[in-house]
C-alpha cells in the first residue's frame, strides 16, 4: 500500500512565495526515507503538507491512498505524526507523562490504554524515567525524545522527523537510530528530514534530494552521492565529503576516497 | 600568559540534586584555540556561562571553586569590564540580536553604543568587522530576516567589534544546516588569524578538529582528556565519553586494520591526505 | 475647540507625513465607537423639544443633544487624536534616543522597544504553535467550543517560549555591554536642528497663551 504519494505537488504562500514546484512521490508501506537538501530547497514545506499542516496549492496529496482534502489536519495528524525541530512549540504540561497522554485524553482513549502507550512509548524514546518530571526541566536534547514519544504514543502509521538529529550527541543518535529501526520493524513508515549525513548513510536505504523546490533524485545513498551533479545541485558537495569519503571505505574504492579529497 | 585558570570549580544547579560540574581545572594560554567537547548534559554551557559569569550572575546555585582572569578573580571584574574582555556567541542564532535594531549595521555598532564609544569610531569599527568577517552584503539586512548561518555571524561581528581578549563560542552550529555551518567555520578560520584566544564547545568533531590546536574533554562534570587535538582525538577511548573520533581517523584506524601500514594516525583532512596517499601509493 | 482645530491639524500633520490614509483609519478604529455611544447617550438623556433635527421614537437628535456630545467628547478626541498622531509619526528608535538623552534610563528605553517588536513576533509565534498542536491530533479548527478548547494548550508554550526568550535576551544584552556604567553613546545623529528650536518656542509660546486666554480673559 502506498502510505505518501504527492502528484504534481505545488505549494505557493500567500505573499506570491513559491516553495515547492511539481513535486512527486510515492512512499510505501514501512519504507524507511531521508530527506536532504539545503535550507530553503522546500524539504520542510513538503513534509508539512503530508500531514495536512499545509495544503498544496496544485496537485493532490494522498495519505494512505486518501487524498487529504477531505481531512482536517488534526485528523490527518491522527494518521502521520510530525515531530517538530522545536519541542518548545509544543511542550506545556507539568509532566512528561501528562504531555505524552495530552492528544490521547483529548481524543478520549481510556486511562488504562493510556497508561500502556505512554510507558512504552517513554520506554522507546528513553524518557521512561522522566515521567514524572516537568519537561523543561530535561536537557533540549532530551525534549526532542518527548516530542518523539508523543507521535509514538499516538500510534501513527507514518512519522515524519524534522531534524531529529540537530543537537543531538552521539550516544543520542544511536537511540535515534535505535527508535527508528524499531518503528519500522513494526511496520511504520518513517520520513526523516536530516542535514547529518552521517545518519543517513547508516540508517536509510532511499534518499530523497530537494534542491530548489523541486525533488532532484531519489535513490541509494551510494547513488545519490556518487552523483556529481545531484550533489552540486543540492549544494551538497563540500559539506559532505567526509562523509561520502567514510561512505566508500565500505566500498574500499580507493581511486573514490583521493577524487573526494581533492 | 595565562589567560584564564579555574581551580577545583563544581556547579550545582539550584533546583537539582546533583552538581553539574564537579571538579574543573582548566587552564588557558593567551592565543590558543581550545576546542570543548563531552556529551549532552555533561556541563560544556554550564562551563561557558561560569567563565562569562553568566553564572552566578543570572543564574542561581552552587558555585565552588576559584576562577582567575588574567590573574585576578573574575568575580573583580566591573561587569563593563567582563563584556570588553569576555566575548560569548551561543546556541541558538535567533535570540542573540538586540532586537531594537532594523539593521545589521546597526545591530553590529549597538555594542559601542553600550560602551560609550564615541560615533566616528563605531562607524570605523562596524566597516572593520564587517570587513574581516566577509558580511557587508549583509550590511542593511533586516536583522530579524537573516538564515541561521548569517545571523550566527552577526552575532560574532557584534561581539568580536568589542575586541575581546577572550571569545567563548558555544555550538554555534548546532541548529544550522551545514551551509551555515561552514559559513560559522569560515568565520571562526579567519577569527583564529587574530590574537583573540578562543574556546569552542563542539559536537560536530570533524569540524572542530580541523580548526582546533588543543581538544578538551568533558564527562561526568570532570576533565577527562586535555591535550594537543592530534592526541586526543587519535585516542580511540573517547568513544567512552560519547565522543566520536573524527571521520578520517576512524578510516585510518579500518585501513590499519585491514593491513595497510598507517603510521601518524590524522586527525584532520590534511595529516589524512598525507597519510593515505602515501599508504594507498597514490 | 478640539473638534475646529485640534482634529483637522492632526489629520493636516498626518497628510504631511504621508500618513493620511492610514491615521485617518487608527482614528476611527480607536474612536468612532465610543464618540457615537457618548453622543447617543446624550442623545437619550436630552429632553429638551426644541430645535430637533430628527425623531426616531426613543430617542432623538436635537441641538442640545449635540452641543453636550460635542462637549463630552472633546477631551477624549484631543488627547486620543494626538496620541495616535505621535505614535504613528514618531519613529520609535529616535523617541529612544531622545529619551535617553533626557536621562531616561536606557533599560526602561530598551522594555519599551523591545516590547513593541515583541507583538508581531508573538502573533507568529503563536501560529507556529497552534500549527504544532495540530499536528499531535489536537483539533484547532471547527466551532467555538472546539477553539476554546485548543486555547490552553496554545497558551502554555507560547507564555514558556516568551519567557525563556526573555532569558536568553538578558544574557545577549549582558554580553553586549548593556550594563557597562558609563554614559551611552549613539550611532544615530538625532541632534536639534534650528527648526526644532523654533518649533519648542513656539509651542511654548502658544501653550502659554492658551492658558492666560482660559483662565484670564
Amino acid at each position: 500500500m502506498k502510505s505518501v504519494e504527492l502528484v504534481n505537488v505545488s505549494f505557493t504562500y500567500p505573499n506570491g512565495f513559491k516553495a515547492v514546484e511539481n513535486v512527486s512521490m510515492v512512499i510505501n508501506k514501512g519504507e524507511n526515507v531521508a530527506i536532504i537538501g539545503q535550507n530553503g530547497a522546500g524539504k520542510t514545506t513538503t513534509v508539512k503538507m503530508m500531514n495536512g499542516l499545509l495544503r498544496p496549492t496544485e496537485g493532490a496529496i494522498f495519505i494512505n491512498e486518501e487524498n487529504t482534502k477531505s481531512f482536517t489536519t488534526a485528523q490527518i495528524s491522527k494518521k502521520v505524526g510530525y515531530v517538530f525541530q522545536n519541542p518548545g512549540d509544543q511542550l506545556f504540561n507539568k509532566t512528561v507523562y501528562d504531555e505524552i497522554a495530552f492528544a490521547l485524553r483529548a481524543n478520549k482513549v481510556g486511562e488504562k490504554e493510556i497508561e500502556k502507550r505512554v510507558t512504552e512509548a517513554a520506554e522507546l524514546c528513553h524518557v521512561r524515567e522522566f515521567l514524572d518530571h516537568n519537561p523543561y526541566d530535561l536537557p533540549f536534547s532530551l525534549r526532542k525524545f518527548v516530542t518523539i514519544a508523543i507521535v509514538v504514543a499516538n500510534n501513527c502509521d507514518i512519522l515524519v522527523l524534522d531534524e531529529p538529529t540537530a543537537g543531538q550527541d552521539l550516544l543520542e543518535k544511536k537511540w535515534l537510530e535505535e527508535i527508528i529501526e524499531k518503528l519500522n520493524s513494526d511496520g511504520k513508515t518513517i520520513i526523516t528530514i536530516t542535514h547529518d549525513m552521517d545518519f543517513v548513510i547508516r540508517n536509510f536505504k532511499r534518499v530523497l534530494v530537494m534542491a530548489n523546490k523541486r525533488l532532484i533524485k531519489d535513490g541509494t545513498p551510494h547513488e545519490v552521492f556518487s552523483d556529481e551533479e545531484t550533489l552540486k545541485k543540492a549544494n551538497l558537495k563540500k559539506a559532505y565529503h567526509i562523509p561520502t569519503c567514510k561512505y566508500f571505505r565500505f566500498r574500499k574504492r580507493n581511486n573514490n576516497n583521493r577524487r573526494i579529497y581533492e | 600568559m595565562t589567560l584564564l585558570e579555574l581551580k577545583n570549580v563544581g556547579f550545582r544547579y539550584q533546583l537539582s540534586k546533583e552538581p553539574c560540574l564537579r571538579r574543573i581545572n582548566l587552564k588557558v594560554e593567551e592565543g590558543e584555540f581550545v576546542g570543548i567537547t563531552g556529551r549532552n548534559g555533561v556541563g560544556k554551557t554550564t562551563l561557558c556561562n561560569i567563565i562569562r559569569r553568566i553564572i552566578p550572575e543570572f543564574i542561581d546555585g552552587e558555585l565552588r571553586g576559584e576562577i582567575l582572569y588574567k590573574g585576578k578573580p573574575l568575580s573583580s571584574y566591573s561587569r563593563g569590564e567582563l563584556a570588553k574582555e569576555i566575548g560569548f556567541v551561543f546556541q541558538n542564532p535567533f535570540v542573540q540580536i538586540s532586537g531594537i535594531k532594523k539593521t545589521v549595521y546597526e545591530e553590529i555598532g549597538y555594542s559601542l553604543e553600550n560602551l560609550g564609544v564615541e560615533r566616528s569610531e563605531i562607524k570605523r569599527r562596524i566597516d572593520e568587522i564587517m570587513n574581516l568577517l566577509k558580511i557587508e552584503h549583509l550590511k542593511d539586512k533586516h536583522p530579524k530576516k537573516l538564515s541561521g548561518g548569517q545571523s550566527q555571524l552577526v552575532a560574532l561581528a557584534s561581539v568580536l567589534i568589542m575586541k575581546p581578549r577572550l571569545l567563548l563560542v558555544d555550538e554555534p552550529t548546532s541548529q544550522l544546516d551545514p551551509v551555515g555551518t561552514e559559513m560559522v567555520f569560515e568565520a571562526l578560520k579567519i577569527v583564529k588569524g587574530t590574537d583573540t584566544t578562543v574556546i569552542l564547545v563542539e559536537h560536530k568533531v570533524d569540524l572542530i578538529s580541523e580548526y582546533v590546536n588543543r581538544v578538551v574533554v568533558l564527562n561526568e562534570g570532570m576533565v577527562v582528556c586535555d591535550g594537543p587535538n592530534n592526541e586526543v582525538f587519535s585516542n580511540l577511548e573517547i568513544e567512552n565519553y560519547g565522543v566520536e573520533v573524527p571521520s578520517v581517523t576512524k578510516l585510518a584506524y579500518e585501513l590499519k586494520s585491514k593491513g595497510y601500514p598507517i603510521e601518524n594516525i590524522p586527525t584532520n583532512l590534511k595529516d589524512a591526505e598525507i597519510e593515505f596517499r602515501k599508504v594507498l601509493k597514490i | 475647540m478640539a473638534y475646529l482645530v485640534i482634529l483637522p491639524l492632526c489629520i493636516l500633520a498626518a497628510a504631511v507625513d504621508k500618513q493620511f490614509f492610514s491615521y485617518v483609519k487608527k482614528l476611527l478604529v480607536s474612536l468612532l465607537i465610543i464618540v457615537l455611544v457618548m453622543f447617543f447617550v446624550q442623545f437619550l438623556l436630552d429632553e429638551s423639544t426644541s430645535a430637533v433635527y430628527y425623531d426616531f421614537g426613543f430617542f432623538k437628535i436635537t441641538e442640545a443633544g449635540l452641543a453636550a456630545g460635542l462637549r463630552k467628547t472633546k477631551l477624549i478626541v484631543a488627547i486620543v487624536s494626538t496620541l495616535i498622531l505621535f505614535f504613528s509619526t514618531t519613529d520609535l528608535e529616535d523617541l529612544m534616543i531622545a529619551l535617553q538623552a533626557m536621562n531616561v534610563s536606557h533599560v526602561a528605553t530598551f522594555v519599551m522597544m523591545s516590547t513593541m517588536q515583541m507583538i508581531p513576533e508573538m502573533i507568529s509565534k503563536s501560529k507556529t504553535i497552534m500549527a504544532a498542536q495540530q499536528a499531535r491530533g489536537i483539533e484547532t479548527e471547527g466551532n467555538l467550543l472546539l477553539r476554546a478548547k485548543a486555547f490552553f494548550p496554545s497558551l502554555g508554550p507560547l507564555i514558556i517560549s516568551v519567557v525563556t526568550e526573555i532569558e536568553d535576551k538578558t544574557i545577549t544584552l549582558e554580553v553586549r555591554g548593556f550594563s557597562t556604567e558609563n554614559k551611552k553613546t549613539t550611532l544615530k545623529d538625532l541632534s536639534k536642528r534650528p527648526m526644532d528650536r523654533a518649533l519648542e518656542i513656539g509651542a511654548l509660546v502658544v501653550f502659554v497663551v492658551l492658558l492666560i486666554w482660559r483662565f484670564v480673559i
